[in-house]
């Protein structure tokens, strides 16, 4: 078994090495390992196969259930990732080389045994992502700089934090039951900087919307690399002593993110920017949902904690595979700016398949993300209705916050989906989609259809990772809905709380689409007419920008939105408040560290390269011996 | 402080029982008007022929009162084409081609509390796709004709077109008529028309009970 | 020629030469070419304000020009970039209906006059009959002159009452707007019952009216809706949610404004207190401060209530005494309409009209809502543009 462990990790590995000699090789071969590496985590949280670990001195690699439903979810982003790679990347050696060389990153995070192997994992993940970014980098130094800083920020905490769980524990791989709060708590704070929650929301981004970043970089960066931070704040939580503080704490944390996410994402005009402005709202959903469970295990009820742990994972898998998918249809373009974008043909399912993931991030049943914010409100709903007085009244309140969030994402992917799809003119430079997004829409699609088969999934390997004597399966049957077609909530005074069936309410809205559409295509007295303009030819556009303009104007305080007039034209400016206070301490920091940058960061993209490359592989040999 | 609706209880009912009851007023020289004795009457739109007003032509200007008395009827209108399926409800969308704003409130009249129009389940619009009857009223303007003809097109079918007061119909004293441009379903004349009048005209036009 | 006044109202050429006209000046005088380009004043009709911007996401948000928004038909070009209106182009000159005058007979040029805003019909008749009694020295009957003024105030009651239902149907303070619609019906009907037509066509005649008005009876039902006006204002300046969407909206300064809007903004003129016709009555112009919907309301709301007073006050004028001023080539002819002053230059050759110029003052005030409404959200429009009683009939070609 140890030689099938080694092979799944080392797999990964080869692929930036293939990418220097032919990156749409190496773009397909990673497509087939993120396919066996899917399968496989299938059959581990189904326990088809046993756990696995190996250890070689330090280099301690497992695979069990902590870490299969993680490795399932972004083995599927980084398959999306190398589909679009094939039609967006084409035949760029450097660029293929450092996308395998984070996506190698990524998986060697995931199975890392052990904190060293996982903090290294971790730091080359960091800087590989960020030479994706940055490698073409035109602007001057300091956004890259900023990035950089807080990204390291997160090793230099995971650093503190690891070193402390040594002492505390004793041991030096993952698992081990942390009793220490503090401890916990900075190990959550390293990984929430990397899932760019807010105030530090332009490590999210920043990368993302940065100069000429690729999109195989952004969907790392946006769905991977968040999903990784959930898998790490998840597998110390999992078996750490509960805190009702820290509980109470992220769910604060989290529903302020959800806000300021969605609100910072409604006004945003990059088409990579809202997604990655939305990524932080997402997060915000899915660290409330893990105070959540943090909570109800403090409470120590089984059954609410493997229900809240189960959507975090429903959650995180909705969002990284929609949010992979908003990536893609974002590459459609070649002008980054919405009121700009033009691009190439979108047939009518890719069309569907984008619309799929943008309802699944607006949070709309019975796509995925709509089954995962379900699982969120509900577990909110319970919260609140819970005899713990201070675990309901933070639910409400951080409930109040999330659902303003939550109303805010439709007209954001409204907007964005709008802009994206319609009105193309046809353009050379954007990038074919079609096949990508139309896989992706299958995969989010799938969510909703399969739901009883993920929900299974998810429900065993949540209650045996917990410990629970027998799973809890969060399915059931009523009425005319057969098992294992419904998914229910459990109340706590026993039997359901509350309870949806995506496949009903997709049969429901099939069957009438099936039933509508036919109808209508038969009416004899159908006419087109152009839209009426007051009975003038239509001229201009409502642009992007005036589409969010309400809120701009709306919450001047927070945007600090200006009108300027330069001479005889207009500029509305707006600025994100938390990102001019960061600039702020970057210039200062910026100032303090100006020796050491020029000595050890001397901003030439090779002195990074040899540094990542050479560390990666001292530590190895070292970890080896 | 005002409580609204409890005033407007207040106020009573104001609202006619037209058309299955008589109309209570009528502006007297918006009808048309009847020949009541032999003097020479010199009209400034040559309206009169034969000692008959032409709808299409009067101007309500009351210049030949030594001869002619304002007839008091509703029946300053006429239906060209009958429509049916319009029974239950009718939206009417107003083009102004070149008014001089009388006809537009004149219309804009039928929905206040003394007409009501709603209660017949006439109801007027903001765009021309919702419309079933398409009021178009003034002289000819040329750069009034493209966005006329668009809303023509983009009414729903069926529909009434409508050749609202003399100027639409004729040009009366001012311009040009539209008559060489659309084609109508319904003609209601006078300088404006009465609301009365045009209660009544939709009521034919679409077919109901008058 | 170039001429210091306090305020150029309007302008026209005729035969190359240049002629302006001046706040309660009675003479257009004439002037260089160059100085007419200099006046600040637009010429609504070839739809240039001048009021386009650009920049950064700045659009063209197209409204009209046939909506069911707006009374008439009226292009609005909102230059923004979402919500607030960075300026606005209008454009009135779709429903441009070019009005020959020039070689019509008086009885006709009289009824096209008549139907030129057909909602201040009367007004209007009543400013071309008055020009021409004067050039042709025909004195109406005092009798008859009182009741010209009468059924021009009834006419201006009838008119702010429908602003301000407008104004309430954009607020949507449906109770109101459709109570004052109620009365204007009302209105209407008496004038109907009265008069004979509903909007007074046909009502006036050069030298007097055709028709006998019983004044007594219109006085009274005049006074009854007036009277329920100041029920439903007593409610309306109390509505917060009314007030709130007026206050600050769409503020213009008095520079080339009209009537209310002018009245609104702090300038005390009003012609009537410089009408011969209105001579000896005690009648001061009512003004507010502050230039925006909220004064713009408050001015003619009130006005309503000055104009019952006139109906009540007003017996007889004799118009014996009024001096004639034929010295220039184009003697100005006023009269206050419920939109602000409208001013005429009137040539009569052998019975015949040989030169007309009419300045409305929709032509200013649609210039002067333009510009108030910079800075103002879209939803602001109707509360604006309601509140300054613009017809864009007026805005017509008049040769």
């Amino acid at each position: 078994m140890n030689t099938v462990l080694i092979l799944l990790f080392s797999l990964s590995l080869v692929i930036p090495f293939i990418s220097i000699l032919r990156p749409r090789i190496s773009f397909s071969f990673g497509i087939l390992i993120t396919l066996i590496l899917a399968f496989a985590s299938i059959l581990a949280m189904l326990r088809f196969i046993p756990m696995m670990a190996v250890g070689i001195g330090n280099f301690n690699l497992y695979f069990s259930l902590a870490n299969s439903p993680f490795i399932f979810i972004i083995s599927i982003v980084e398959l999306i990732v190398f589909a679009i790679s094939l039609r967006y990347l084409r035949d760029d050696k450097i660029l293929g080389f450092f996308i395998g060389l984070t996506v190698a990153s990524i998986n060697s995070v995931l199975f890392s045994d052990n904190i060293i192997l996982f903090l290294m994992f971790w730091e080359s993940m960091t800087v590989s992502g960020y030479l994706t970014i940055g490698y073409k980098k035109e602007s001057k130094a300091y956004p890259p700089f900023v990035f950089i800083a807080f990204g390291e920020l997160s090793t230099i905490f995971l650093t503190v934090g690891f070193a402390a769980y040594y002492f505390s524990t004793g041991s030096m791989t993952l698992g081990a039951p942390l009793h220490n709060p503090y401890i916990l708590m900075v190990i959550i704070l390293g990984f929430l900087f990397k899932m760019g929650i807010v105030p530090l929301q332009m490590v999210e981004w920043l990368p993302i919307a940065h100069g000429n970043s690729p999109v195989p970089g952004s969907i790392l960066f946006s769905a991977a690399m968040t999903t990784l931070a959930l898998y790490g704040i998840v597998s110390f939580v999992e078996v750490s002593t509960a805190n009702i503080v820290i509980g109470l704490l992220l769910m604060g944390f989290g529903s302020f993110s959800l806000l300021f996410g969605s609100i910072f994402a409604l006004s945003s005009e990059n088409s990579k920017m809202l997604p990655a402005y939305s990524t932080v709202e997402n997060s915000g959903a899915m660290i409330m949902l893990v105070g959540l469970f943090i909570s109800w295990k403090f409470y120590g009820n089984m059954e609410m904690e493997i229900f809240t742990l189960l959507g975090v994972i429903v959650y995180a898998t909705a969002h990284a595979w929609a949010k992979s998918a908003v990536f893609v249809l974002s590459a459609i373009s070649h002008d980054f700016s919405l009121s700009f974008s033009k691009g190439s043909k979108l047939r009518p399912f890719s069309k569907l398949s984008g619309a799929f993931a943008v309802i699944s991030l607006m949070g709309l049943a019975p796509i995925g993300g709509g089954i995962g914010e379900w699982f969120l409100l509900e577990s909110l709903f319970i919260s609140a209705s819970s005899n713990y007085l201070i675990l309901s009244v933070v639910a409400i309140l951080a409930g109040a916050l999330a659902a303003l969030g939550i109303g805010i994402t439709i007209p954001t992917f409204t907007k964005f989906f709008n802009y994206l799809s319609t009105r193309k003119e046809d353009d050379p430079m954007g990038t074919n989609i079609n096949s990508t997004i139309s896989t992706a829409g299958i995969l989010i699609i799938s969510i909703s259809i399969l739901s009883p088969g993920f929900i299974y999934m998810f429900s065993y390997m949540s209650s045996y990772i917990l410990g629970s004597s027998a799973p809890i399966i969060f399915l059931s049957t009523l009425k005319a809905i057969p098992y294992p077609f419904l998914i229910y909530s459990p109340s706590l005074a026993g039997g359901f709380f509350g309870f949806m069936s995506p496949v009903f309410i997709i049969m429901i809205m099939a069957v009438s689409t099936l039933v509508i559409v036919p109808l209508s295509l038969t009416r004899k007295h159908t006419r087109s007419l152009p839209v009426w303009n007051g009975g003038i030819d239509q001229e201009g556009t409502f642009n992007s920008f005036a589409y969010a303009n309400v809120l701009r104007i709306i919450l001047r305080k927070i945007y600090l939105s200006r009108e300027e007039k330069k001479g005889e034209k207009y500029v509305e400016r707006t600025f994100d408040i938390f990102w001019l206070i960061i600039v702020d301490i970057a210039k200062i920091f910026t100032i303090l560290s100006g020796k050491f940058a020029r000595a050890f960061m001397n901003g030439r993209i090779n002195a990074y390269i040899i540094y990542i490359i050479a560390a990666f592989f001292t530590v190895l040999i070292l970890l080896i011996i | 402080m005002r409580i609204w609706p409890v005033d407007s209880m207040r106020k009573g009912k104001v609202t006619t029982k037209f058309p299955k009851k008589p109309n209570e007023t009528i502006s007297p020289w918006s009808t048309l008007p009847e020949k009541i004795g032999d003097g020479d009457v010199e009209c400034p739109t040559s309206a009169i022929e034969n000692g008959q007003v032409s709808m299409e032509k009067c101007i309500s200007c009351g210049a030949c009162m030594t001869s002619f008395k304002p007839s008091l009827k509703t029946d300053n209108y006429r239906v060209i084409n009958n429509t049916k399926g319009l029974k239950r409800s009718l939206k009417v969308f107003i083009i102004d081609s070149g008014t001089c704003g009388a006809c537009n409130t004149e219309l804009h009249a039928i929905a206040n509390p003394y007409y009501d129009s709603s209660r017949l389940g006439i109801f007027l619009t903001n765009t021309p796709k919702q419309a079933d009857a398409i009021a178009i009223m003034g002289v000819y303007t040329p750069k009034m004709e493209g966005p006329l003809l668009a809303a023509i097109n983009a009414m729903a079918r069926p529909g009434i077109v409508i050749l609202f007061g003399a100027c639409a119909l004729s040009g009366g004293i001012i311009g040009k008529g539209l008559e060489d441009i659309v084609t109508p379903d319904l003609i209601i004349g006078g300088c404006p028309p009465d609301p009365f009048v045009i209660l009544e005209a939709l009521q034919k036009a679409r077919g109901g009970k008058i | 020629m170039n001429v210091e006044f306090p305020i150029v109202t309007g302008y026209f050429e005729r035969k190359d030469r240049s002629y302006i006209l001046g706040e309660g000046s009675s003479n257009a005088v004439e002037v260089d070419h160059d100085f007419i380009d200099k006046i600040p004043l637009k010429k609504p009709l070839d739809g240039v304000f001048g009021h386009s911007s650009e920049g950064d996401n700045v659009f063209a948000f197209n409204y009209g020009p046939s909506t069911g928004g707006f009374m008439e038909s009226l292009d609005l070009k909102i230059f923004t970039y979402g919500e607030r209106i960075l300026s606005v182009e209008a454009f009135p000159d779709f429903k441009r209906r070019d009005i020959t005058l020039k070689g019509k007979s008086l009885r006709d040029a009289f009824f096209i006059i008549e139907r030129f805003n057909g909602f201040h019909s009367f007004s209007y008749s009543t400013l071309f009959s008055r020009a021409i009694e004067s050039i042709e020295n025909i004195s109406p009957s005092p009798e008859d002159t009182g009741t010209r003024i009468i059924l021009l105030e009834t006419e201006r009651i009838i008119s702010h009452i429908y602003k301000a239902a407008r104004l309430c149907d954009a607020a949507s303070q449906n109770i109101a707007s459709y109570w004052l619609l109620s009365l204007r019906e009302k209105l209407l009907r008496i004038l109907g019952e009265v008069a004979g037509h509903r909007y007074l066509f046909g009502v006036n005649r050069i030298g007097g009216l055709n028709r006998r008005i019983d004044v007594e009876k219109l006085r009274k039902d005049v006074e009854s809706v007036v009277q329920e006006f100041r029920v439903i204002m007593k409610g309306l300046y109390s509505a917060r949610i009314f007030i709130d969407r007026l206050e600050n909206t769409c503020i213009t300064d008095a520079k080339n404004t009209r009537g209310p809007a002018l009245r609104a903004a702090g300038r005390s003129f009003d012609y009537r207190t410089l009408d011969p016709y209105y001579g000896d009555m005690d009648f001061k112009p009512i003004t507010e401060r502050d230039g925006d919907s909220l004064a713009r309301f408050l001015v003619f709301t009130a006005e309503v209530d000055a104009s019952l007073d006139i109906i009540k006050n007003t017996k007889s004028v004799s118009m014996e005494d009024v001096s004639k001023d034929p010295k220039s080539d184009f003697p100005i002819y006023s009269v206050e309409t419920p939109s602000g002053d409208a001013q005429l230059t009137l040539k009569l050759e052998s019975g015949v009209i040989a030169d007309a110029y009419l300045r409305t003052p929709s032509m200013l005030n649609l210039d002067a809502f333009c510009s108030g409404i910079k800075g103002n959200v879209k939803t602001d429009v109707p509360f604006a543009f309601e509140s300054f009683g613009i017809w864009i009939s007026e805005i017509g070609g008049i040769q």
